[in-house]
């Protein structure tokens, strides 16, 4: 299908209406075209307007429960809380008291990348959890999380990694998974032996990193 | 008693939407008296009604369905001021220009105006979509419209906000190529 996808198509994607097969064939077309992506950042920001218009109305009565809005404390591993919430509006704010994290991301963020460098089944699962939970209460089909692995982090991306299933999990519900090119050559990991969900990212992790951040991604450290 | 504990539950939670209700009726009217009188009214009948709500799991569609209906009613009671079928393209005359709009782009003031500008059936859609979360399937069964129809008047709206206001001329004219003429 080369033709451009619809504006329904793209507002389907902004409203999480697609399913992740659709979803990731226009997410495609989108990294390759510019227009494309300036369309359906309008399309996003209209719909973020209208949310925040209506946020606050003069009530009568006890407002609304933010519960519906303001989506969850997510505790990493115990040593990192990720804090996301999707307000009206857009505004993602994310907040890690990881050690020499980020303290605070607030931006209409277009997405979270995850970046894990230890060989650690436990936090490798929690995060895993935790990276759909975002992706789920995001609420926008155009909310991305990325899992970037490097260091010792390479190894569990491997096709015989201990946490395989929860990375196909993972991957079938739109999380993408990256790991490291140079930490790959360092820890003799071909890509033949990685996960066949995992992407290598060939110029390095943190060049991945960067460039999804430059994209308007938050990001956190584990 | 395992009746009544239920039908208990139901009615709290009919409670407890009241507000959100309330936000949709006046995203639909635009008045905070009618808004008022709407909610109300739906809390009213989603009471009356609440026996017939047979699978708990469809409660808000329920709910909101409820509301479309004493929307509707209330538009048949103001004799023909207000067209009951959709005019999908038919504007009102007090549609503010773009300059206008463009003066206070993006304040909160302008986008509820220029979403009380749309059309009665692309505003529904786009506000119980955006407001509420709901999926196009249960706007579809809310609004008793095809879920392409909900696809098509979400995009007209978008559009049509976004050229109303967008504040990026570049973005514009990329986008009222696009738009179908209304203007009369």
């Amino acid at each position: 299908m080369t033709q451009k996808p619809s504006d329904e198509m793209l507002n389907a994607l902004i409203d999480g209406q697609l399913d992740s097969e659709e979803r990731a064939k226009i997410l495609a077309k989108l990294a390759a075209d510019p227009a494309l992506n300036k369309r359906v950042n309008s399309f996003r920001k209209i719909k973020s307007l209208v949310r925040h218009a209506y946020a606050d109305l003069p009530v009568e009565t006890a407002p609304r429960s933010r519960s519906g809005l303001h989506r969850g404390i997510y505790a990493f591993c115990g040593v990192a809380i990720l804090s996301i919430g999707i307000g009206l509006g857009h505004v993602v704010s994310v907040r890690s008291h990881f050690p020499g994290g980020i303290a605070s991301i607030q931006t209409g963020a277009r997405g979270l990348v995850i970046q894990i460098v230890d060989k650690d089944a436990g936090k490798w699962l929690v995060a895993l959890e935790q990276a759909q939970a975002a992706q789920s209460s995001a609420k926008d089909g155009l909310f991305q999380v990325a899992i970037v692995g490097y260091g010792a982090g390479v190894e569990m991306l491997r096709a015989d990694s201990p946490v395989i299933d929860a990375l196909q999990k993972a991957h079938s519900s739109g999380i993408r998974l990256v790991a490291c090119g140079i930490a790959m050559r360092q820890n003799g990991i071909s890509r033949s032996a990685l996960a066949s969900v995992v992407e290598p990212a060939e110029a390095g992790g943190i060049v991945e990193i960067v460039r999804l951040q430059r994209q308007g991604y938050g990001y956190v450290r584990l | 008693m395992f009746w009544f504990r239920n039908h208990h539950n139901l009615h709290q939670r009919i409670e407890d939407a009241r507000h959100r209700l309330r936000r949709i009726a006046y995203s639909w009217t635009h008045d905070f008296a009618l808004a008022d009188d709407l909610s109300q009214e739906t809390l009213l009948r989603a009471i009356e009604r609440a026996p017939q709500l047979r699978d708990p799991d469809r409660f808000d569609a329920w709910l909101f369905q409820i509301m479309k209906n004493c929307w509707m009613d209330t538009l048949r009671s103001t004799k023909g001021a207000i067209d009951i079928n959709d005019i999908e393209d038919t504007l009102t005359e007090s549609r503010p220009g773009p300059d206008q709009i463009f003066a206070t782009s993006q304040s909160v003031m302008s986008v509820r105006s220029a979403v009380a500008c749309l059309p009665r059936g692309q505003r529904e859609v786009l506000t119980l979509v955006d407001l509420e979360e709901f999926s196009y399937s249960q706007a579809a069964e809310i609004l008793q419209i095809p879920i392409g129809t909900v696809m098509s008047r979400l995009c007209r709206a978008r559009a049509t906000l976004a050229t109303m206001l967008i504040d990026s001329r570049d973005e514009i004219s990329e986008l009222r190529p696009r738009l179908r003429k209304v203007e009369s």
